[in-house]
């Protein structure tokens, strides 16, 4: 099938400044993308170049089969939702949907069916006569999405829709957006630096570090399976630690970070340097009795005294002091068996599997191939492509 | 002593477009003007009846104000010289070409008809553009006009409506009566109801005759005009790297002027210096026109304001006092439907929602908008 998006190699100088350094990204039709990253890593100007507010110095922005490089914004056949949802403030809610198809001169009896249609869509049906003063935010950048959807456009962008709402309602917008977006089918490439956010939404999340894209894919293997040091810091929290392989055989690594000995899948060199990642939510903890404190604990665990608690609501954050000296996170759920023990103060055996343990190339001297961390970052069309 | 329902202070175009349409709604209006109609900004500035590169609250405005221009004229009954053929903002430096994409997403939610092209479809469109020029925002329902001339059009159609234009007439003292203002004159006393300082770079002079501090200056501008050409181009250009703005009159002149404002010097003449970089910022951006000789200079002031953006509404504590001002250069081509929209807000008591973001209150609490923003950014 063809996409409904592909970027190939797309570059954007600005003097000197490299802001965009050679993005490739396909979307495929129906889906929903998200362009993750830190501010100044290039995510908006991308956005501005695909919606025609920029033009690139290299490479091609390919709509539907149609290099769309040349054309101007309202030939693109793209729809644009802004973080301001700057409405007409003169016009009504419905006065604001008909607007954009007026200007492409829709014929006047079929106006008002699809004006009707499209704030429907958005839960704001009865509300055609509210003047934007009059509504909430939330139901301002409803009307933001209707005036996009009135025209039908396959591909919507959408630059931090929801940055200017509070918590509560921007997580309501979220779902929303998401089950609109699968029932009508449009594709959708969202722009934001929350990656709560992108992981909530998304088919796929693209995450962007300094003008490249670092890695494309489900938010489940970004999440656990992170290409790189900066998606897995980037991406939720992460205890991340720089160690040497020391043994490796059969796509098993033995590597030592620091005092904490790991086991994990992957494949490097003997002496290589990689960075090893577990995510807090994978460390299982358990009390240890006085008495109990026994030898070496092996690979994948260590002992220590909690020094923190964050009560996160269904969850608790613990952070621990290893016997060695290090930093630990573990998550724990609140409601889970003996969670009121871990206290601060309290001793404990933090635990995690090989499977949760991800090998990064470290990028110092001595490492030797990522780990299949290049193999993740391919920007490639998820399964049925 | 004379007295009608408003004194409007101010003979420049947003003057007498508001008493045009206080007149047509059946109110009566006094038009103070210290000088003569249309002799300080509203008669000199650049001409440009844009909407593009506007900060996205002005910009709702402006299109309002285009669907307006068109018919002006014939709604007047005299000559604007009106022409509809676009506005071009150059751009020679990478700043500039980042700061036309940062308008352009601005405007992006509101489907004006805009587009950034790059210098090939530039000259396709002004092949009179000079070599330095490597990207420009177009909007092709945007034009240009006669500032002097739609001026004195909208004060010869209110005094046809009724209303008095008094010129040499400058405001001294405003007093609060029992029935609302009376202005002060050298030529007498006027009394209203209803105040509206429309006074341009004198805004902030009147304010402090009632203890008003607004945050409006004048700055200097100049202005050079080339004898009449053939036909070389028909859009309002801007330059912002050259500082230049360019358009050429139905009867071939050629106005330019330097977009640089000088806020230490106010006034109407001639200073070489200002004459000389008018011409180098031409010479810069349309190089040809080096073939085409000066026969005429002005200098004019802008009123601009601290954000740059118009102080449109009522004054705290001051009933029945408004002030319309402090349009920063951007103002002309508003003019039409600001006098349209402040008239209905005296004579009906209802703020349009296009006006909101003006509020001259804002100066006095939090919440400014600012039309410098992305410069700080």
């Amino acid at each position: 099938m063809r996409p409904e998006l592909e970027l190939r190699n797309l570059v954007r100088r600005y003097g000197d400044e490299t802001v965009v350094d050679g993005v490739d990204l396909t979307v495929g039709k129906g889906e929903l993308v998200s362009l993750l990253g830190p501010s100044g890593c290039g995510k908006t100007t991308t956005l501005r170049m695909i919606a025609g507010f920029a033009k690139p110095s290299g490479g091609q922005i390919v709509v539907r089969g149609e290099d769309v490089s040349a054309l101007p914004v309202h030939r693109r056949g793209v729809g644009l939702v802004f973080q301001s949802y700057a409405l007409f403030p003169h016009l009504s809610a419905a006065g604001n949907v008909a607007f954009g198809l007026k200007r492409r001169r829709t014929p006047r009896g079929e106006i008002a069916g699809r004006v009707r249609e499209a704030l429907a869509k958005v839960q704001m049906d009865g509300l055609g006569d509210r003047m934007p003063a009059q509504l909430s935010g939330g139901q301002q950048q409803r009307v933001a999405l209707a005036r996009v959807l009135v025209l039908e456009p396959s591909l919507i962008l959408l630059d931090e829709p929801f940055s200017n709402l509070d918590a509560l309602l921007r997580e309501t917008m979220r779902s929303e957006l998401r089950t609109i977006q699968q029932r009508l089918g449009f594709t959708a490439l969202f722009v934001t630096h929350d990656q709560e956010e992108a992981m909530a939404l998304s088919d796929r999340v693209a995450v962007m570090e300094r003008g490249r894209l670092v890695q494309v894919d489900r938010p489940e293997v970004v999440y656990h399976r992170p290409a790189t040091r900066f998606v897995a810091e980037f991406i939720g929290r992460a205890n991340l630690f720089a160690g040497t392989v020391e043994a490796a055989a059969g796509g098993e690594l033995a590597v030592r970070a620091a005092a904490l000995r790991w086991q994990a899948a992957g494949t490097a060199a003997r002496g290589a340097a990689v960075d090893v990642m577990v995510r807090p939510d994978c460390v299982a903890l358990a009390p240890v009795a006085a008495g109990e404190e026994g030898g070496d604990p092996g690979p994948n665990a260590a002992r220590g005294e909690i020094v923190q608690t964050e009560y996160l609501g269904s969850g608790c954050l613990v952070t621990l002091r290893t016997d060695g000296g290090e930093r630990l996170l573990a998550e724990i759920r609140t409601a889970a068996d003996g969670a009121a023990e871990l206290v601060p103060g309290r001793r404990v055996l933090a635990r995690w599997a090989a499977r949760d343990v991800r090998v990064l190339d470290a990028g110092r001297a001595g490492a030797e191939g990522g780990a299949e961390a290049g193999a993740a970052a391919a920007a490639a069309l998820p399964g049925a492509s | 002593m004379a007295a009608a329902d408003v004194i409007v202070i101010g003979g420049g175009i947003g003057g007498c477009a508001l008493a045009y349409h206080l007149c047509g709604r059946g109110r009566s209006a006094i038009v103070l003007e210290r000088r003569g109609v249309g002799d300080a900004g509203s008669g000199r500035n650049a001409g440009g009846v844009r909407q593009q590169a506007r900060h996205p609250a002005e910009l709702p405005l402006a299109m309002a104000a285009i669907e307006r221009w068109p018919g002006l004229e014939r709604e007047l009954g005299a000559p604007t010289e009106y022409v509809q053929r676009g506005n071009l903002v150059l751009a020679q430096s990478e700043a500039s070409v980042r700061r036309l994409e940062q308008r352009l997403a601005w405007q992006a939610p509101f489907d004006l008809d805009s587009e950034l092209i790059d210098g090939a479809q530039l000259r396709r469109l002004l092949p009179f553009a000079g070599p330095r020029a490597r990207a420009a925002l177009h909007c092709a329902s945007d034009g240009h006009a006669n500032p002097l001339l739609t001026t004195a059009a909208f004060a010869a159609a209110a005094r046809r409506r009724g209303a008095r234009i008094e010129t040499g007439a400058e405001v001294r003292a405003l007093e609060q009566t029992a029935a609302g203002w009376r202005a002060v004159t050298d030529r007498g006393r006027y009394d209203g109801e209803v105040v509206v300082n429309v006074a341009g770079a004198g805004a902030a002079a009147l304010g402090a005759l009632v203890d008003r501090s607004l945050p409006i200056v004048g700055a200097r501008t100049q202005t050079l005009v080339t004898e009449r050409a053939a036909p070389l181009f028909d859009q309002f250009v801007q330059d912002w790297d050259a500082k230049l703005f360019a358009r050429q009159t139905v009867s071939g002149n050629v106005i330019f002027g330097d977009l640089t404002e000088d806020y230490l010097l106010a006034g109407r003449q001639v200073r070489p210096a200002d004459a000389v970089r008018a011409a180098r910022a031409a010479l810069d951006a349309l190089p040809a026109l080096a073939e085409l000789q000066v026969i005429r200079a002005w200098g004019g002031t802008l009123d601009v304001s601290l954000d740059r953006m118009p102080l449109i509404g009522p004054l705290d504590g001051l009933p029945g006092h408004f002030v319309s001002a402090g349009s920063s250069g951007h103002g002309f081509a508003l003019a039409p439907v600001v006098g349209e929209l402040l008239a209905d807000w005296i004579v009906a008591g209802r703020r349009s929602p296009l006006l909101a973001p003006f509020d001259p209150a804002r100066f006095s609490s939090t919440g400014t908008v600012d039309n410098n923003a992305e410069q700080a950014a």
